[in-house]
């Protein structure tokens, strides 16, 4: 039997994956009940254009790409795997278009879509994995021992990334914390290649997802913040840790938002307020289907003279 | 006698601006680039190399606009820059202590913020380019104007009517409606100015601290109708200085100076005459096909840009 994985939004989101360093979760834990996996590929041009081909004009960016991901797996698979993503361990909501995503697949495609509900009001992540083993008629022992391993690796990736957080936030160039969700900060195509362009300027480049912050329910607030209790777990996510990444210095920070999505019509003016109030320079881009290299470079190049 | 050469190419127009080592302007020139950059680029070194004298060295050449990697490849500029530091670095040299540009152009517009002769903030139109030159140009020709007489007209308005500023579509079938009932051109061309001025300043500069000195720049501050416009919404002195249009050009040539090179890379005024092209192809490399850019000098390749990994651009002589 084969499953495949859309390269694209719930991929690259935690606790199922830590970014650039991804402990591949869902890989690791199909294969271990012995299920062979096929991610589709980077986002690409074509995936891309078949994406909003068939997008509703008012999908934000990412659930087009999302969409173009799942059109290139069609065919190629026995099952098209799709969790619909309701609340974390926070039991702090994701962004509504989480609730939907399998749905949306299943009238896309004629590939059967495997799906399970993460919610974690109503019981534990391994709960739903469970169900989602079973669905596979894989036995309980089996599960657990899949559960276990994926979460290993996961933990890995974590502490990798912390190590590299710390080498980053000293480096001797200037650091540019990059703020956005993590399906746009780690898709290059999605992004347009902002990483790269930064590096070529002379940029330390650090994702703010990448920023490690302690679960905890009673975090201390700084006093230099200014947030409300966010409904949605990215809201809250991003802005613990733009108060954790204010602990360091650094040299500016540039906002990424996914044209129309309206969670971060919200979340931005958080975002702005904290970076501003600071005295840290801040630059907003909006990135869909549409956006053009050369507008981008020249904002790029724009903020980093600002900077120096 | 040492020069220094700042060339904007933009959208619409094309300008040259050519200081001596006292930082004084010799020459400058503002022109339509009639959608063709390259040509645009001859022509106005065809026209500066008209007017200087046989002695003029030229030690620098600096590009800026959205055309800057085109123009700067086929002159052999020195720097390349963005028109925001351009345009921040020439306002700065007439007026120190400037906190505010406004900068509209053809297609793009910006707010520039400065504190201490230094840009601390910034933003250019995001996904929307109403409000700015190129708008202005089709309502003019649309409404038989001279662009020329467009700011002028505005003036003459004592009851400017109100035109929705959102969006040029909705902007433009309001000034037909608006027509449709009766209202004076004037009345319509002032309220267009004013909406421009309202969209401006809450979409590209919300959020900004607007603080004067106030300095409007670009092809659109030649409108004097968006001079009062900007005036009426700000409420604040508007001060368009000389060489508003041509600023970008001066701030480059400005910058290139600075860098002080003993020789610069520029390929002659002869390029004035050569064949220049650009042709594209689609990369079959990956699925992301992209559209490679190639320029030719008298055939033979000088660079290539347009792909995302760099399999092209590295590859440029």
């Amino acid at each position: 039997m084969t499953i495949g994985i859309p390269k694209a939004l719930f991929y690259w989101k935690e606790p199922f994956s830590t970014g650039a360093h991804i402990g591949h979760f869902w890989e690791i834990f199909f294969e271990s009940l012995g299920v062979e996996v096929i991610l589709s590929p980077e986002t690409n041009k074509e995936i891309v254009e078949r994406g909003v081909k068939v997008s509703d004009p008012e999908f934000c960016f990412a659930t087009k790409v999302f969409l173009g991901h799942i059109l290139w797996l069609e065919g190629k698979v026995d099952y098209i795997f799709v969790p619909r993503l309701k609340t974390n361990e926070e039991k702090l909501e994701y962004c509504p278009k989480f609730f939907g995503l399998p749905d949306l697949a299943k009238i896309l495609v004629k590939t059967p879509i495997l799906t399970e509900t993460f919610d974690m009001r109503e019981g534990k992540i391994e709960t739903s994995l469970e169900k989602l083993g079973k669905k596979l008629d894989k036995n309980a022992i089996k599960i657990e021992k899949a559960i276990n391993n994926a979460f290993l690796k996961e933990k890995g990736s974590k502490k990798k990334q912390e190590q590299d957080f710390l080498k980053k936030i000293k480096s001797d160039k200037q650091r540019i914390v990059l703020i956005s969700h993590p399906y746009n900060l780690y898709d290059d195509y999605v992004n347009v290649g902002i990483k790269k362009k930064l590096e070529k300027l002379g940029a330390e480049v650090i994702f703010i997802d990448e920023v490690p912050v302690k679960r905890q329910e009673t975090r201390a607030r700084s006093q230099k913040l200014d947030y409300p209790e966010f409904h949605w777990e990215f809201g809250k996510e991003i802005m613990e840790k733009i108060e954790e990444i204010l602990k360091y210095t650094f040299s500016g920070a540039i906002e990424i938002s996914s044209f129309l999505c309206g969670c971060d019509a919200v979340l931005k003016e958080f975002v702005e307020k904290a970076f501003k109030g600071n005295k840290i320079p801040f630059l907003y881009l909006i990135i869909d289907e549409n956006t053009a290299d050369a507008g981008l470079q020249t904002r790029l190049e724009a903020f980093m003279d600002t900077i120096q | 006698m040492k020069n220094y050469l700042g060339i904007d190419v933009g959208s619409l127009t094309c300008k040259f601006v050519l200081i001596n080592e006292k930082n004084e302007i010799t020459f400058s020139s503002y022109f339509r680039t009639e959608g063709n950059p390259i040509q645009s680029v001859q022509k106005g070194l065809r026209e500066l190399k008209s007017q200087i004298s046989k002695n003029t060295e030229i030690m620098g050449v600096g590009t800026t606009g959205s055309a800057r990697y085109l123009s700067g490849v086929i002159t052999g500029a020195d720097l390349i820059k963005n028109e925001i530091t351009a345009h921040a670095k020439g306002t700065t040299f007439f007026i120190p202590d400037v906190r505010t540009i406004i900068e509209i152009g053809g297609q793009d517009s910006k707010i520039i913020i400065l504190e201490n002769g230094v840009a601390v903030d910034f933003a250019m139109n995001l996904l929307c380019a109403a409000g700015t030159g190129s708008f202005l140009d089709a309502q003019a020709f649309r409404m038989d104007i001279p662009i020329e007489r467009f700011g002028e007209l505005a003036l003459k308005s004592e009851n400017p009517t109100t035109i929705s500023s959102r969006c040029t579509i909705f902007a433009e079938s309001d000034m037909i409606h608006k027509q449709q009932v009766g209202h004076k051109t004037e009345d319509i061309v002032a309220g267009l100015c004013e909406g421009l001025a309202r969209n401006f300043l809450s979409n590209v500069a919300k959020g900004k601290d607007i603080k004067p000195p106030i300095v409007f720049l670009g092809g659109v501050s030649e409108n004097v109708g968006m001079r009062k416009a900007f005036k009426g919404a700000l409420n604040q002195k508007i001060i368009v200085p000389q060489y508003n249009t041509v600023m970008g050009a001066f701030g480059v040539a400005l910058l290139v100076k600075k860098l002080g090179l003993p020789k610069s890379k520029f390929f002659g005024f002869e390029i004035s005459d050569k064949d220049i092209r650009c042709t594209s192809f689609i990369c079959k490399g990956c699925p992301n096909q992209c559209e490679v850019i190639e320029a030719r000098i008298d055939g033979k390749v000088i660079a290539r840009w347009g792909d995302r990994c760099g399999k092209w651009s590295n590859l440029n002589p």
